[in-house]
């Protein structure tokens, strides 16, 4: 052994592969890490995957028992884009090591979004217990619009995670998500309004 | 001295390293002490190999080595550098491997294997069959309804609660519900299947209080589903897919914990994606009173 230490070859050598170990340790670690548990990132999906779960719910209940074919088409594309997402999301999720599931919705957007959620135990523009009994006592036309009031307050809420998370967020795949978020919901929410007001106006005359 | 030549010059002999640097260090003497020290060095570790072996004229050598001091600074060095990578390769495969550790303390029913993911690879792959598991049960995921005999839809469990298995065509809703009478093993299975938790309590050893503690942790929390289990025998057991946890105490840590780390968890989830909405709300008492076919 002592002569290794006369060696000085033979000792980078070591050292070299020894470093190159621990840089792909390292690399390793970080290539199968992403956004910790406590992160905004996961925060963000996890309560993403809850949000849309409900938005599912409403439309599957309204592609199924509403009348208005163009707000069933609507519920359509959304029960089948948002669970696509949810998917996306979990997938994230999973690839992190996170848990998919948190006892503390809303925690990661920061205090203010923390304690609304506190309040009544939902996240933004979700519907209650009640709102969603009373919706799947409606059909037809009744369902058509009940689904488009609590799909477009479901959208503002939803909107406002999403600035949340881009506000809070430098990672770009989940800033990606959340601008499109943004995008697609608000233009949902004014689409959601045109067609309501059409089935509304169509009742009256 | 015939000796210390003769392997002078085996040392030579053997590399060009040890030649060159020998012709460097003759040529200027005072050039540099790190080129002398080791050219110096192989040649006086050759010889106290040779020595040692030859007896007697060991000593020589040995006076030799006594001049040329341990190159200290180099040995820190190679050794803090060693440390240091080792440490970090220690510490990556820990990182990796704690991550995914399931909490202390839960009975898992998948025998040598970790979790469901594993378990039915290795079925897929043809190392094992069903039968060669010591619950066959983690694997049957069929609805025991689905034919036109209506008289054996019970299914019937290994485990209290149940943990999985073969079960009913439709599932609990489990979107963080709250049932204030017992269900049916065979829905409470199928939402297990898609990767709920199910928190069962004993109606004889929890009190009102503890059933409000506890369906705090429950309500609205998405793929969670809360009932309660009379006979149970202890006061909380937890049930995802395969695996159980039993407390008799309502504080107990380990109950957030179990929910956090098997909610949804990626490598023991029976059907993955599957969602908890849009089942059934039905309890036992609702299905006692259903027409059977």
């Amino acid at each position: 052994m002592t002569g290794l230490w006369r060696r000085p070859a033979v000792l980078i050598a070591i050292t070299a592969v020894l470093m190159l170990a621990a840089g792909g340790a390292v690399g390793w670690v970080v290539g199968t890490s992403g956004p910790g548990n406590d992160s905004v990132e996961a925060g963000f999906a996890r309560d993403m995957i809850t949000h849309h779960q409900q938005a599912v719910d409403m439309a599957m209940y309204e592609w199924q028992n509403g009348s208005d074919e163009t707000m069933k088409s609507v519920a359509y594309d959304i029960a089948t884009a948002q669970s696509a997402e949810m998917g996306m999301y979990r997938t994230w999720l999973r690839q992190w090591g996170v848990q998919l599931s948190s006892g503390e919705p809303m925690a990661w957007a920061g205090e203010e979004h923390a304690h609304d959620s506190e309040a009544s135990g939902l996240m933004p523009g979700m519907a209650t217990d009640d709102q969603m009994a009373e919706f799947k006592t409606t059909t037809g036309t009744d369902a058509d619009v009940m689904f488009a009031n609590l799909m477009i307050d479901h959208h503002i809420g939803g909107v406002d995670m999403a600035k949340a998370a881009l506000d809070l967020t430098d990672n770009a795949l989940v800033a990606d998500a959340a601008q499109r978020t943004i995008t697609v919901q608000q233009a949902e929410i004014e689409n959601l309004e045109g067609h309501r007001d059409r089935i509304l106006s169509t009742i009256e005359n | 001295m015939a000796t210390k030549k003769q392997t002078a010059t085996k040392s030579a002999g053997k590399g060009s390293t040890g030649k060159g640097t020998g012709k460097g260090a003759a040529k200027a003497p005072a050039k540099d002490a790190d080129t002398k020290s080791s050219s110096k060095s192989a040649f006086d570790n050759a010889s106290a190999k040779k020595d040692a072996k030859s007896g007697p004229a060991s000593r020589k050598g040995r006076a030799v080595q006594v001049k040329q001091p341990k190159p200290w600074g180099m040995i820190l060095t190679f050794s803090g550098v060693g440390v240091v990578a080792l440490g970090l390769i220690g510490a990556a495969v820990f990182v990796v491997w704690d991550r995914s550790q399931p909490p202390e303390g839960v009975t898992d029913f998948y025998g040598d294997y970790a979790n469901y993911s594993e378990v039915s690879a290795a079925l897929s792959d043809g190392d094992i069959t069903e039968e060669d598991l010591d619950n066959p049960w983690v694997v049957q995921q069929n609805h025991i309804d689905a034919d036109e005999d209506t008289t054996n839809d019970t299914p019937v469990y290994d485990v209290t609660p149940p943990a999985g298995g073969n079960h009913l065509g439709q599932w609990q809703t489990c979107t963080g519900s709250v049932y204030a009478a017992a269900i049916l093993d065979g829905n409470a299975v199928h939402s297990l299947e898609h990767g709920a938790v199910w928190l069962t309590y004993d109606p004889a050893l929890v009190d009102g209080d503890g059933i409000s503690d506890l369906s705090e942790k429950i309500t609205g929390r998405d793929y969670t589903l809360m009932s309660p289990y009379p006979g149970l025998g202890t006061a909380v057991s937890l049930q995802a897919w395969g695996v159980q946890y039993q407390t008799d105490d309502l504080n107990d840590p380990k109950i957030d914990e179990f929910l956090d780390y098997y909610i949804q968890n990626a490598d023991n989830t029976a059907e993955a994606n599957a969602v908890c909405s849009g089942g059934v709300s039905t309890t036992v008492e609702d299905a006692a009173q259903m027409p059977t076919g």
